[in-house]
């Protein structure tokens, strides 16, 4: 079945990430997940290239516990992670347009909920 | 905080703090720790009375006083200090709190000593930076980043700048010190380029690592470099030490959510970075035969302690 792109989703700017956490306290705040469980997980991402030289990058990452703060957003509020990411490198949208946004950017990730 | 908090009180009770989206200096966002403050407000193992030794110093046995106590306790033990010895002999210290310095030094003159310290000055802190600054341009100046403007970014008097020259120096991850963090990111997506010195070669110093030096000074005839004075704990001034303590460890490394030994016992932080962490250059580490995630044990020539 085709995903409906009406549907809201997350664009990650990962370029921007530093790694800060702030997203995985603000999602166990707002969604009383205790330490070890929020719906947000930033990876860490170390990867060797020539040269001896290393690229590290943070990816902030929906877990399964993701809901997207569906009661803060019904009340026209942004997902906890959203609203208080450090780099405001996370945006909540429709995924239509937050695809249409993708394509003037590199360094991006789309994601949908379930 | 270093911009806007919404505190949410419920029966008399803190249940949440979140990012107040009209303040101009954060807009909404707000820190890990910031947004754990339940977590510090609440902690079983918070102080919220003064505690009074009882038995011996290295007992560990403590029984709670009260504020009128304490205060009197103090007074009263501070006193006879300033009596016996004068005043001078008292030296206020300070650490890394950018808040600290006016109440310590205000206490300390109330008390009649001239003398506040601040204990980290020689590393690329805020104080050597500042001071850095004030020699140079006789001022200490912070970033502009538009924080005077209600509008910030959007004020049209405000111009993006096209380069921020940043050395020693990790800003985003030391938000206390001067400004908001973050903002270097805003202003890296508005098309600022970041200008990195660390890895330039410097002057012809033992270090190597002056990069700028005091035009001033050197106008008026004096030394334009700044002084080393060798701390009593190196391999210059004491090298028999380097047999038994051959690595020298510096502190100050900064985690978003962690400082030292501060922000340990909240959960919500204390899951992202649980252990301490020592960082050993692959060259020593070979040589140590340390493997990377490998504990360590480390002994310095004060106390032990452990990491990984």
């Amino acid at each position: 079945m085709a995903r409906d792109e009406s549907k809201y989703g997350l664009l990650i700017d990962y370029e921007y990430c530093t790694g800060c956490h702030t997203c995985e306290v603000a999602c166990a705040q707002a969604n009383d997940w205790p330490a070890g469980m929020a719906g947000m997980k930033v990876m860490e991402v170390v990867e060797a290239v020539p040269n001896d030289r290393a690229y590290l990058v943070y990816l902030p990452f929906p877990t399964e516990l993701c809901i997207p703060c569906a009661h803060r957003t019904v009340e026209g509020k942004k997902p906890a992670c959203v609203a208080h990411c450090m780099e405001a490198c996370l945006k909540h949208g429709r995924i239509a347009d937050l695809a249409v946004e993708m394509k003037n950017k590199p360094h991006m990730v789309l994601w949908a909920p379930r | 905080m270093a911009g806007g908090g919404l505190a949410h009180v419920e029966d008399g009770r803190l249940v949440k703090v979140e990012g107040d989206p009209d303040h101009p200096w954060n807009r909404g966002r707000l820190c890990a720790r910031c947004l754990a403050m339940t977590q510090y407000t609440y902690n079983p193992r918070r102080l919220t009375q003064p505690l009074k030794r009882v038995g011996v110093r290295v007992e560990g046995k403590w029984a709670e006083i009260s504020w009128d106590e304490a205060f009197d306790l103090i007074e009263t033990r501070r006193g006879a200090i300033r009596e016996v010895h004068g005043p001078e002999s008292v030296i206020f210290g300070r650490g890394t709190g950018r808040d600290i310095g006016p109440w310590i030094c205000l206490l300390a003159y109330a008390y009649g000593s001239p003398n506040v310290m601040f204990s980290l000055s020689g590393i690329a802190c805020c104080s050597p930076r500042i001071a850095g600054v004030e020699v140079m341009q006789g001022d200490h100046c912070i970033l502009d980043v538009a924080q005077w403007l209600p509008d910030r970014y959007d004020d049209p008097r405000y111009e993006n700048p096209e380069g921020v020259a940043v050395w020693g120096y990790n800003i985003p991850a030391s938000c206390p010190d001067n400004v908001f963090g973050h903002w270097i990111i805003d202003l890296m997506k508005r098309g600022s380029k970041i200008i990195t010195l660390d890895r330039l070669p410097g002057f012809q110093t033992d270090s190597g690592l002056i990069e700028i030096f005091s035009s001033l000074r050197e106008e008026c005839g004096l030394d334009p470099l700044p002084d080393c004075l060798e701390p009593p704990f190196t391999p210059v001034s004491r090298p028999e030490l380097l047999e038994e303590y051959p690595l020298i460890l510096s502190t100050g490394r900064r985690s978003p959510v962690r400082f030292h030994s501060e922000h340990r016992m909240i959960p919500w932080l204390r899951q992202h970075d649980p252990d301490p962490v020592v960082e050993v250059h692959p060259e020593a580490a070979k040589r140590f035969e340390i493997a990377d995630g490998e504990w360590v044990w480390r002994w310095r020539a004060m106390s032990p302690s452990m990491g990984c």
